[in-house]
């Protein structure tokens, strides 16, 4: 948020979210203050360094108001706490340190994410920052996307593989020429002061998951409403966090979403001359994905939840970023970003001069949607059924703009080769012994991979997705080295691995996780 | 200018019904009764047959343009038969907009893909805010004085509250149901186990085996449900299993009269040839192209009815395969025993 901004937004802030709790009644508050209270203190009670210190004074001497106070002194701690968590997510942006910072990617990945020095970067990959516009690749409907944000607000909300994923749209953003997008990172991503200078600057505010109180959540969910308002693009991952199994999500997280339909109507209340939000799905797709291992695990040991946040992945890694970063490059790797048709905060439609249509492409007068006899009138229950059916929506269109690599396909046909082997094994014996049988003749990997080809080139002429366009009329021999090309390096093991006329599943849980980005395609069902 | 809370589209007798029970709260309804094209594909029904009675306190207008209905409404009861549904949504979607409730009070799936009247609403309209109404409430019922229970279900708050406010008498008690998608299946497939109570009846089976249809069918139609995304509990409530009750006790309806003629052995496409637009034939496809989709096997009435309908087996062989099936534990779903106390 510019610096002009913040003052007034976080004051909106304070206000509304103190007027959606206190709206409740003071029983609410009081039970409001009670949750956050515990669950810091719990918190707190993990380590000094969980809360911030000030944050743990602030409990502490309020404490006794929330027990024994009366409903005004209840009301004053309320708006504190509040105060107190708008100012921690509250992001900043200035545009000299965005430009700069743009301008230093790919090094900016690396730094951002806590990783090599710049020194080395520059002395071990001069020319990366050259090849990257042709290892990231952005496709789909990028010039509605550059067309709808002279129109109104853009809420980009891509899939979420990695914590290259906010790095890489970011780049793209960049290189379509757009302004740097508000959105909520990791609080542990702040940690490193030169990171957080970086992700400061650029628009990033801050999301503490850890603190999963309705306090913060309504506070966040709030943030985001104003920093629309205030005529700030967003990007949220709706999935909410990375995908463990590698599938595309298809339940989303609808609390931040639904930000978009409360500035739309705040932007009604407020007569904008420009009130209309347009929603921009995307799905990123990598070749090879830098945290599979670990989040694969997480999937597999069924603790995602217990996990939410994972602090000791390959993200956090120097080394292990270096070697993706440099395999990015010299196996001339691409991480497909596919924007997809853009939607209003109701799923329908928009086209590229920003007018929202039905299925028969008729326009629609949308304000309708939050109107009743003429006038805007709230309903949080209509809403949150408007924001299901967007998320519904939302779903669709990542299927339709997922963008099908060898490395996924490769995977699929080895999968279905493993099941096909040990019919008697379920899924985690299979993962975990790898099956009695985990080598194929390269002639029946060849042919699945063939049919999985040809059925995902059917489907990309029907709109349902993209194949990697290198992969179009080659023969499939190409299709395979390519696949063995990437899964042959990175990786802590071959994910599969080529010996003579035989093809290895060499690590069945990432041939697992790769092959799940196909689930819901109908491609690993191909004959 | 505020619009009338509510506005029919179609006037059958259904359609005329629930415009007469609308004017306990409006003294005037607007009912769309379809325009020459349109009427002369429904066949043997004119509009004075189905308005020869006028039972409401208020006045029913009927109107012949689609637009002036439309426009003049809160909320819009689509009562027209599914085969023409989406022609009429279709036409909606040129007038309807996004404060609008669009209910469909049609049961069944359109043919081919089983596509619910909801979702036809969606594809067809810039609708949001759509609703079904289902339940066992019945027009000769409530055309003879006598009184009515219906469900409306719908995901939106505002659509339950809005039909509640808009129907609800003396005469017609509304339920409201979040689980859109149950009502609708629920109504749909219930219309089969009509057509298999008729079967039976015409076998003269007795009413001990209408009690084993209704049992088991409900069972089925609730796990092809469930696999579907609604919850199971919609297909126990009324409705679902209120229209099987209604319909088995009263023995009415298009359904239950083509199953009767079935029982007794009339050939299938004689029985078609008399009784026109039952739609559960087609449902029975649908259903089992739905079940498939799931892989829900388990479903022995269904399939049987099918077998009847497409293949043309007799209904007494059909009834001596279902005795004869392999025994099974109990009569529920699940096979886990109740834990000890």
């Amino acid at each position: 948020m510019y610096r002009h901004d913040r003052v007034p937004a976080l004051l909106e802030v304070g206000r509304r979210t103190f007027a959606d709790i206190a709206g409740q009644g003071d029983r609410a508050i009081e039970a409001i203050l009670a949750e956050a209270l515990y669950h810091e203190k719990k918190r707190a009670e993990q380590g000094p360094e969980s809360v911030p210190g000030e944050q743990r004074t602030f409990w502490r001497e309020a404490y006794p108001a929330i027990m024994d106070g009366t409903p005004e002194d209840r009301r004053n701690v309320l708006q504190h706490a509040i105060d107190m968590y708008a100012h921690e997510i509250a992001g900043h942006l200035d545009p000299r340190v965005f430009d700069l910072s743009t301008r230093l990617i790919p090094a900016g990945f690396t730094l951002m994410l806590n990783a090599v020095s710049l020194r080395a970067l520059a002395t071990r990959l001069p020319r990366a920052g050259k090849h990257l516009s042709g290892n990231i690749v952005a496709q789909g409907h990028t010039e509605a996307l550059k067309r709808l944000h002279q129109k109104g607000r853009i809420v980009l909300v891509p899939t979420h593989a990695s914590h290259l994923d906010s790095i890489v749209v970011g780049w793209l953003l960049y290189e379509l020429g757009l302004p740097p997008f508000a959105y909520g990172a990791g609080l542990n991503l702040f940690t490193n002061p030169m990171l957080s200078f970086v992700m400061h600057n650029n628009g990033a505010y801050k999301v503490d998951r850890k603190k999963r109180f309705d306090l913060y959540k309504r506070t966040l969910k709030h943030y985001c409403t104003v920093s629309l308002e205030f005529g700030y693009d967003n990007l949220f991952f709706p999935g909410g966090t990375r995908s463990r199994s590698g599938a595309i999500e298809t339940h989303l997280k609808l609390g931040l979403l639904g930000s978009a339909l409360r500035a739309y109507q705040g932007n009604l209340r407020a007569r904008r001359s420009r009130p209309n939000l347009y929603i921009i799905p995307a799905t990123l797709s990598y070749h090879l994905v830098l945290e599979a291992e670990t989040l694969i695990d997480d999937h597999l040991q069924d603790v995602g939840r217990s996990r939410y946040i994972i602090e000791n992945d390959e993200s956090t890694r120097p080394g292990r970023v270096f070697e993706f970063i440099r395999e990015l490059f010299s196996l001339d790797s691409r991480i497909y970003c596919s924007f997809g048709r853009p939607l209003d905060p109701f799923g329908n439609d928009v086209d590229e001069d920003g007018t929202s249509r039905d299925g028969r492409g008729r326009p629609i007068d949308i304000a309708r949607y939050v109107m009743q006899d003429g006038r805007l009138h709230a309903d949080d229950q209509r809403d949150w059924e408007y924001t299901r059916l967007l998320g519904e929506r939302i779903v669709e269109r990542y299927l339709e703009e997922n963008t099908v690599l060898a490395t996924q396909m490769l995977a699929g046909a080895m999968w279905r080769l493993l099941e096909e082997a040990n019919p008697d094994m379920d899924f985690y014996r299979i993962v975990r012994t790898g099956g009695r049988q985990r080598v194929f003749p390269r002639k029946d990997v060849l042919a699945r991979l063939e049919a999985m080809r040809n059925a995902a080139a059917e489907s990309a002429t029907r709109g349902k997705l993209h194949l990697d366009p290198r992969l179009s009329g080659v023969p499939v021999e190409e299709v395979l080295d390519e696949a063995l090309r990437h899964f042959s390096s990175y990786h802590t093991r071959p994910v599969v691995e080529a010996r003579g006329d035989w093809i290895s599943a060499g690590d069945p849980r990432l041939v697992l996780y790769y092959r799940n980005r196909l689930e819901s395609t109908g491609l690993l069902s191909a004959p | 200018m505020p619009r009338d809370p509510i506005a029919v589209a179609g006037s059958g007798t259904w359609g005329v019904t629930l415009a007469q029970l609308a004017t306990f709260n409006q003294a005037r309804v607007r009912m769309w009764t379809g325009d020459a094209p349109l009427r002369g594909r429904v066949p043997g029904r004119t509009l004075s047959s189905a308005m020869d009675a006028h039972w409401g306190p208020g006045r029913v207008e009927p109107c012949d343009d689609l637009e002036t209905v439309v426009r003049g409404a809160g909320t819009i009861l689509v009562v027209i038969p599914t085969r023409l549904f989406r022609t009429v949504a279709r036409r909606l979607g040129d007038f309807v907009e996004g404060d609008q409730a669009v209910v469909s009070c049609a049961k069944g799936l359109e043919d081919p893909h089983g596509t619910r009247m909801s979702e036809i609403v969606a594809q067809e309209s810039c609708a949001r805010l759509i609703g079904a109404l289902g339940g066992p409430a019945d027009h000769l019922d409530l055309r003879r004085g006598g009184v009515g229970a219906a469900v409306i279900g719908s995901r939106f708050s505002a659509v339950i509250r809005r039909v509640q406010q808009g129907l609800e008498s003396e005469r017609l008690r509304v339920f409201g149901d979040h689980d859109l998608l149950g009502v609708e299946l629920g109504g749909a497939l219930a219309k089969v186990l009509g057509l298999m109570n008729g079967i039976v009846e015409g076998l003269e089976l007795g009413a001990s085996v209408k009690a084993v249809v209704a049992d088991r069918g409900l069972a089925e139609i609730s796990r092809i449900g469930e696999a579907c995304g609604a919850r199971r509990d919609t297909f126990s409530g009324l409705a679902c299993l209120g229209d099987i009750v209604a319909v088995a006790a009263s023995g009415q309806g298009r359904d239950h009269d083509l199953g009767r003629r079935l029982g007794t052995g009339t050939p299938v496409a004689r029985a078609l040839e008399v009784v026109q637009a039952a739609e559960s034939v087609a449902t029975v496809r649908m259903v089992l192209k739905l079940a498939d989709r799931h892989h829900i096997r388990d479903i022995p009435l269904f399939r049987a009815t099918a077998s009847i309908l497409f293949d043309g087996t007799s209904p007494r062989a059909i009834v001596s395969d279902l005795m004869t099936r392999p025994a099974t534990e109990g009569t529920r779903t699940t096979s886990r025993p109740p834990r000890d106390r």
